[in-house]
């Protein structure tokens, strides 16, 4: 399948979503996200909705499985089965996180890398071998957590810049996800993002989020996307440009029409910016 | 995880942390951890994991009950180590860690794993990559003369307990009620349907899947084996059956 790049504003493909897009996917919908761990090898109903959905857009594959900061070797094999999956459907944008997901077996879920030098090394090797497998530049996603391991040495943003300069791969930034953080662990989260290398940042996610308590947020992708966090993005687009946005919703979906106002409310912004940044430039 | 001095410390971190959220009852929250925090993990990633679990067995999860299933789910993080990365696979590692156990952990239960079994077998025929039946096939073949197919997604299963009866109101009473065979199948618009069949058509799918036989042929051996005098009349049983088995979209 020929190979297509991803531009403006998409959202994640969920098994619930397949009913209202297979035939036809609503104009305001750039692209499709999707976790190859739910596609990969999968037959019947799926595969034939996936292909009616391949045709239509453009798909991104964002990875859950990979564990890049874990301890146990590199899953080749499983590497070597998401690449015939891009490949297959001529998928040209795989990131995964900046995170672990398992010990001497799988966890299912991502857990917080604690920040050390050692951590750096041992993270960046294995994204340089992914990429080499995947034969293409990945991109990293900044995690969102709940426990800071105690004995980091360095700021988070820090850790972010160290490993993508060492693996020499792009960031994939998540600013609801830093958003989560910054209220977890009391930062502020545009001075965090101004840390982060913006020339870096191929691909940005934006969620919803459950307020668990005044100094707690779960990352649940389970509820509408909040202002602070749309203004956020707007901060980021007027900072470093208008990257492929993807909304993520997970959990609780509402109507598609609901969605769908979310994505159109990223493509404004992403119009807005952009027009803002010709001006600048004329 | 057993972690020797020379290992970084980010890695001894890893260990002790994933360790407790297997098991947060019997293993220790790492220093510099706050509680409130620690639980958040625990608590995600058992949901998460039971999560997984659900969506392919509900039934069993109520014929077990809610604290008896937790306790099961509960000991599986513990014990298990699950090596697919591929969430689908987590339903068949669960099953595969249970079936040792079953006898002693459920002894009043002697077809709790045959259920599970069950439920099982509907995720792993709806997810097959093999196509029902191929687009080339001809589907009006004469299916006593030549050689019928059996779809490639079917599963011939057989169970000591009629699992499609039980429900949180029927239990079987713990007799072993002999065989109970069944055909588990995609059909053409990719929906997973299930058959109960008669020991003789039961039979006849099982030549079929692993013999080169002609529907007659097939038939034939039935009767022999039956030591049925007129065997024609056998014949014509399984030319009703292989028909209507056709008409469901289970062979081709």
């Amino acid at each position: 399948m020929q190979k297509v790049q991803v531009h403006g504003a998409g959202l994640g493909l969920r098994r619930e979503l397949l009913p209202y897009l297979r035939s036809s996917i609503p104009d305001v919908i750039d692209f499709l996200e999707l976790a190859p761990e739910n596609w990969i090898d999968m037959g019947g109903a799926w595969r034939r909705d996936l292909h009616a959905i391949a045709e239509q857009r453009p798909l991104v594959a964002h990875g859950l499985s990979l564990s890049l900061g874990g301890s146990s070797p590199l899953d080749e094999a499983f590497l070597a089965r998401v690449k015939r999956f891009l490949d297959e459907h001529g998928i040209t944008l795989y990131t995964e996180h900046l995170s672990w997901c398992s010990d001497d077996g799988h966890l299912y879920d991502l857990l917080p890398i604690p920040f050390t030098e050692d951590a750096v090394h041992h993270v960046a090797a294995r994204i340089r071998r992914t990429q080499e497998i995947l034969e293409r530049r990945i991109a990293v996603e900044n995690a969102s957590y709940y426990v800071a391991p105690p004995m980091a040495e360095m700021s988070e943003s820090k850790f972010i810049r160290a490993v993508l300069d060492e693996a020499d791969c792009d960031l994939h930034l998540d600013v609801n996800n830093v958003y989560v953080n910054s209220v977890n662990f009391g930062f502020d989260p545009w001075s965090f993002i101004k840390a982060l290398p913006a020339e870096r940042v191929g691909y940005v996610h934006v969620a919803g989020h459950y307020r668990e308590a005044e100094d707690l947020i779960i990352d649940t992708h389970g509820a509408e996307v909040i202002n602070p966090v749309w203004r956020l993005l707007e901060k980021t687009y007027a900072y470093l440009g208008t990257p492929p946005t993807l909304l993520e919703r997970d959990f609780n979906l509402p109507s598609l029409d609901e969605l769908l106002d979310e994505v159109r409310h990223i493509r404004v912004l992403q119009c807005l910016h952009r027009e803002k940044r010709h001006v600048r430039v004329a | 995880m057993s972690v020797s001095p020379d290992v970084p410390n980010f890695r001894a971190f890893q260990a002790a942390f994933a360790t407790r959220i297997r098991d947060p009852r019997r293993q220790p929250r790492p220093h510099g951890v706050p509680a409130r925090r620690m639980r958040v993990y625990e608590k995600l990633l058992f949901n998460n994991l039971e999560g997984f679990l659900l969506a392919c067995y509900p039934i069993t999860r109520k014929l077990l009950g809610a604290r008896a299933w937790g306790r099961l789910v509960r000991s599986f993080f513990v014990e298990h180590r699950c090596h697919s990365p591929l969430f689908r696979d987590i339903p068949g590692e669960f099953l595969a860690w249970f079936e040792p156990r079953a006898a002693e952990l459920f002894p009043q239960r002697p077809y709790l794993y045959e259920f599970m079994h069950y439920e099982w077998v509907e995720l792993a025929v709806s997810v097959t990559p093999e196509d029902a039946i191929p687009a080339d096939a001809d589907t009006r073949q004469d299916l006593l003369a030549e050689r019928p197919r059996l779809n490639s997604t079917a599963r011939l299963v057989c169970y000591h307990y009629p699992v499609h009866r039980i429900r949180p109101r029927y239990r079987p009473d713990g007799r072993d009620e002999g065989n109970n065979w069944y055909l588990v199948y995609r059909d053409a618009e990719h929906a997973v349907r299930f058959i109960a069949l008669s020991p003789v058509s039961a039979q006849l799918l099982e030549l079929i899947r692993d013999s080169e036989m002609s529907g007659r042929e097939a038939m034939l051996q039935i009767a022999r084996e039956l030591k049925h005098r007129t065997p024609e009349l056998i014949v014509e049983v399984g030319r009703a059956m292989l028909y209507k088995l056709r008409l469901a979209g289970a062979v081709y």
